[in-house]
C-alpha cells in the first residue's frame, strides 16, 4: 500500500514540463569547470547557463546508481535504495524543545541526549549536525567544541551540511582520522549535501562542494528550498516542477562531472506567507510535494529521502501531534528510501528528543497502516467461527492464543492504551522517560583509537586557531 | 522438579490433559489432595495471578490455566471433602442488574478459585435481592459486583444499602470492580473495598475473608 499524488498521466506531463523547464530556462552553473563538464556531457552551454535537452537529461540520471552503499568509519554499512527504509536523524538546530523547559537555546548535554538517540535507533543510518554553537561553551571554539563531540560520540554515516567548502574540507580531514590508515576515497563515509539556489541555480560555492563530494565519489543529497511565493511560484505544481527541475538539474550536473556518482534526491519546499514575509516550512502542502516528488524521483530510477518529521509549533500541543503525524504518515506513505528529519519542530529551527522518540513511534504507527490487512488467517477466523458457536467468546481459541504476543493488531509502548479507565503516563511523559533512560545508558560506539586521532586532530589543528584554545 | 511443581508448571503452561494426568500421578505415589492441591493447582494460579498483575500473561492465559486448574480439581474433588479441605472463603460474584458482561467477572472468578475460594457464580443481570438470598443461604463472606456501563453502576449502591436494611453487613462484605469503578466510587456507596484488576480482586478477597 503506498500513498500516491499523481496519476500515471499527471506524473507523465509533470516529467514533461522539468525537462522543459532545464531545457527552455536552464541552469545558472557559476563553475566554469563543471559548466565545461557538462558540455562534454552533451548539455548547451550559453554564457552562465546550461540547457539540457530531454534526451540528454534522461540519459544523463540513467547514469545514477538506484542504490548505494554508504558506511561509517568502523566497518558497518547500508543499502540506501535496496528496499529497506531508513532514517536521516538531526542533531541539535537553533533552538531545543524540552519537555521540562520549553524552548531554549541547545547546550551540549543536548547533542549528546540526541547523539545518544541517533545511536539507539538501529533504523537511522545517517546524521547531520546543524553548525550551531552551545550555550554552555561561550568561547569562539563553541561551534568546534560541539563538533569534536559530534564526532568522539558518534558512530555511523555522516551528512555532511557545511556552508563553505573549507569547512567540508574541514569535515573530510576529520573523517581521515577517523580512517586512520584507510583512504578516504571511496570510503562512503560521509554524504555531502549541496544546494541549488533558487531559482535555478547552482552558485560557486556549491559547485565547490559538489567537487569535493566528487573527489572521493561520496554520495550527493540535494538541498533544495524553493519557497512558493518568494524564490518560486506562487503554486503547488510550479513550485514543485521547479524544485524538481533544480534538484533533478543538480543530479544532471553531478553525472556530467563525475559519471556513476551516487545520488539521494531530496526536495524542501516551503511557501512563504504573503502576510508578513516569513518562511512556512512544516505546513500541509509539505506533504502533497513529497508524496509526488517521491512520484517523481522513482519516475527516474533515483533513491529519495523524505521529510517525515516537522512541526509548525515549538511547543507540544495538539497541531504539534497532528502535524507530527501527518509529516511522518505522508513520509513513510511516499515508499522513500530515507526518510528524514525525525524530530525536528519549530518550522525547523527546533530540535526535540522528545519529538525524535515520539517520530519514531509515529512511524511504527504508519508502517502498520501501511502494511495493511494481512489475509492469512481467514480460513482459520471461519474455523473459529464455527467452533464458538456456543461458547460465544474467542478468549481460549487457538487463533487468539497463537496470535495474541504476534504484531497482527497494533501496540507501541509509547501510545496510552488505558483510554478513560486508568490513569496512565501520557505520550509525551513516557517519551521523556525513554529519552532519559537511553541518553543514561549511551556509551560512545566510536573505537578509542578512532577517538584519540579525532581527539588529537582538534588539539593540533583547530583549536590553536582560537584565543581561548586548549582542551 | 517436584510433582507439586511439575503440577504448577503444567498449569501454567495452560496444559489441562497433562495436569489431570500428574495430578492422577501424584495421588498414586501418595501426596495428599491437600498437598496437591495447595502446592501445585493453586501455586500455579497463584503465579499465573501474579503474572497477569504484571501484565507479563494475558487473558486467554489466565484462561487457559484456569481451565487446567479446574481439570486437576476435577479429579481432587471427591478426596477433598473426605480430606477436611475447607475453602478460604466464600464469595457470591454477579455482574449488576441491568448489565450484561461478564468476561471480567469471569475472570475475577477464576482467579478467587485460583486462591482457594469458593465462588457462586449469579452471571449477569443479578438483582440486588439475589445477591443478598444466595450470600445468606452459601453463609458467604463476600458480595462482589460487577460493572461495565456507568449507567448501571448505580446499582451497586442498592446492593450495600438493602445489605444494610437487612443489618448483614457486618457479617457480610460488598467488593465491587469493573471499567467505570472508581475508589471514590466504592468510598461514596459505602462498599468495602474495590480493585482494578481481576488478581488485586483475589487478593483482597482473601484479605476480607480471613
Amino acid at each position: 500500500m503506498k500513498l500516491t499524488e499523481l496519476t500515471r498521466d499527471e506524473c507523465g506531463l509533470v516529467r514533461q514540463k522539468i525537462e522543459q523547464v532545464l531545457w527552455e530556462i536552464g541552469l545558472r552553473v557559476e563553475n566554469a569547470f563543471v559548466r565545461e563538464k557538462c558540455a562534454a556531457a552533451g548539455a548547451e552551454v550559453r554564457g552562465d547557463r546550461v540547457f539540457f535537452a530531454p534526451e540528454v537529461f534522461r540519459r544523463l540520471l540513467a547514469l545514477a546508481p538506484r542504490s548505494y552503499e554508504i558506511r561509517n568509519a568502523y566497518g558497518s554499512s547500508w543499502t540506501i535504495g535496496g528496499g529497506k527504509q531508513y532514517i536521516a536523524g538531526i542533531v541539535i538546530d537553533p533552538w531545543t524543545n524540552s519537555a521540562e523547559e520549553g524552548t531554549r537555546r541547545p547546550v551540549m548535554q543536548d547533542l549528546l541526549t540526541d547523539l545518544a538517540l541517533m545511536d539507539y535507533f538501529d533504523e537511522i543510518a545517517m546524521v547531520s549536525r546543524m553548525d550551531f554553537p552551545v550555550a554552555d561553551y561561550p568561547g569562539e571554539d563553541s561551534s568546534y567544541r560541539a563538533l569534536e563531540q559530534f564526532f568522539l560520540n558518534y558512530g555511523k554515516h555522516i551528512s555532511a551540511y557545511c556552508t563553505t567548502p573549507d569547512s567540508l574540507r574541514e569535515y573530510f580531514a576529520i573523517g581521515k582520522a577517523m580512517l586512520g590508515e584507510k583512504p578516504l576515497k571511496d570510503s562512503g563515509i560521509f554524504t555531502v549535501a549541496v544546494a541549488t539556489l533558487s531559482p535555478l541555480a547552482v552558485t560557486e560555492l556549491n559547485c565547490e562542494l559538489l567537487l569535493e563530494a566528487c573527489k572521493y565519489n561520496f554520495p550527493v543529497i540535494p538541498t533544495t528550498c524553493p519557497m512558493a511565493g518568494t524564490t518560486s511560484p506562487y503554486s503547488l505544481v510550479s513550485t514543485f516542477v521547479q524544485g524538481m527541475a533544480e534538484a533533478l538539474g543538480l543530479c544532471a550536473v553531478l553525472q556530467a562531472v563525475n559519471p556513476g556518482n551516487p545520488y539521494l534526491m531530496a526536495y524542501g519546499p516551503s511557501v512563504s506567507s504573503l502576510s508578513d514575509g516569513h518562511d512556512m516550512y512544516y505546513t500541509m502542502d509539505k506533504p502533497v510535494w513529497k508524496l509526488a516528488a517521491a512520484e517523481v524521483s522513482a519516475a527516474y530510477g533515483l533513491p529519495f529521502g523524505a521529510e517525515c518529521g516537522g512541526t509548525m509549533p515549538a511547543g507540544f500541543d495538539m497541531q504539534c501531534g497532528a502535524e507530527a503525524m501527518i509529516q511522518m504518515l505522508s513520509g513513510v506513505g511516499s515508499g522513500a528510501d530515507v526518510l528524514c528529519g525525525v524530530g525536528s519542530c519549530y518550522n525547523a529551527n527546533g530540535l526535540s528528543p522528545e519529538n525524535i522518540v515520539i517520530g519514531m513511534a509515529l512511524r511504527r504507527a504508519c508502517g502498520f497502516l501501511m502494511r495493511g490487512m494481512r489475509l492469512d488467517t481467514l480460513d482459520s477466523g471461519i474455523s473459529s467461527m464455527r467452533e464458538q458457536q456456543d461458547t460465544g467468546h474467542y478468549l481460549m481459541d487457538d487463533l487468539t492464543l497463537e496470535l495474541m504476543r504476534s504484531d497482527e493488531f497494533f501496540t507501541d509502548p509509547l501510545l496510552n492504551y488505558m483510554g478513560e479507565f486508568r490513569e496512565a503516563p501520557t505520550m509525551l511523559e513516557r517519551a521523556g522517560a525513554q529519552v532519559q533512560e537511553i541518553a543514561d545508558r549511551f556509551v560512545s560506539p566510536v573505537p578509542a583509537d578512532a577517538r584519540e586521532r579525532i581527539s588529537a586532530y582538534f588539539r593540533k589543528e583547530i583549536y590553536p586557531r582560537f584565543r581561548s584554545a586548549g582542551i | 522438579m517436584s510433582m507439586t511443581s511439575e503440577i504448577s508448571e503444567l498449569l501454567q503452561q495452560g496444559r489441562a490433559k497433562l495436569v489431570k494426568q500428574k495430578v492422577a500421578e501424584a495421588l498414586d505415589s501418595g501426596l495428599t489432595a491437600k498437598e496437591i492441591l495447595e502446592d501445585g493447582l493453586l501455586a500455579g494460579m497463584g503465579e499465573v495471578g501474579e503474572k497477569f498483575k504484571n501484565n507479563e500473561v494475558f487473558v486467554p492465559e489466565v484462561l487457559v490455566a484456569a481451565r487446567a486448574m479446574n481439570a486437576g480439581i476435577d479429579v481432587l474433588k471427591p478426596l477433598l471433602a473426605d480430606s477436611g479441605v475447607e475453602s478460604k472463603g466464600t464469595a457470591v460474584i454477579g455482574t449488576v442488574k441491568g448489565d450484561l458482561h461478564d468476561i471480567g467477572k469471569n475472570l475475577v472468578k477464576l482467579m478467587m478459585e485460583g486462591k482457594g475460594l469458593r465462588v457462586i457464580d449469579l452471571g449477569v443481570d443479578v438483582s440486588p435481592e439475589n445477591y443478598i438470598d444466595t450470600a445468606v443461604r452459601e453463609n458467604a463472606d463476600i458480595i462482589c459486583c460487577s460493572a461495565l456501563l456507568t449507567t448501571t453502576m448505580t446499582e451497586m449502591k442498592n446492593v450495600v444499602e438493602l445489605l444494610e436494611e437487612k443489618g448483614l453487613h457486618d457479617k457480610i462484605k460488598v467488593m465491587i470492580g469493573g471499567a467505570p469503578v472508581t475508589q471514590y466510587f466504592c468510598e461514596t456507596i459505602g462498599a468495602d473495598c474495590f480493585t482494578a484488576d481481576a488478581a488485586s480482586a483475589a487478593d483482597a478477597a482473601v484479605e476480607l475473608c480471613k
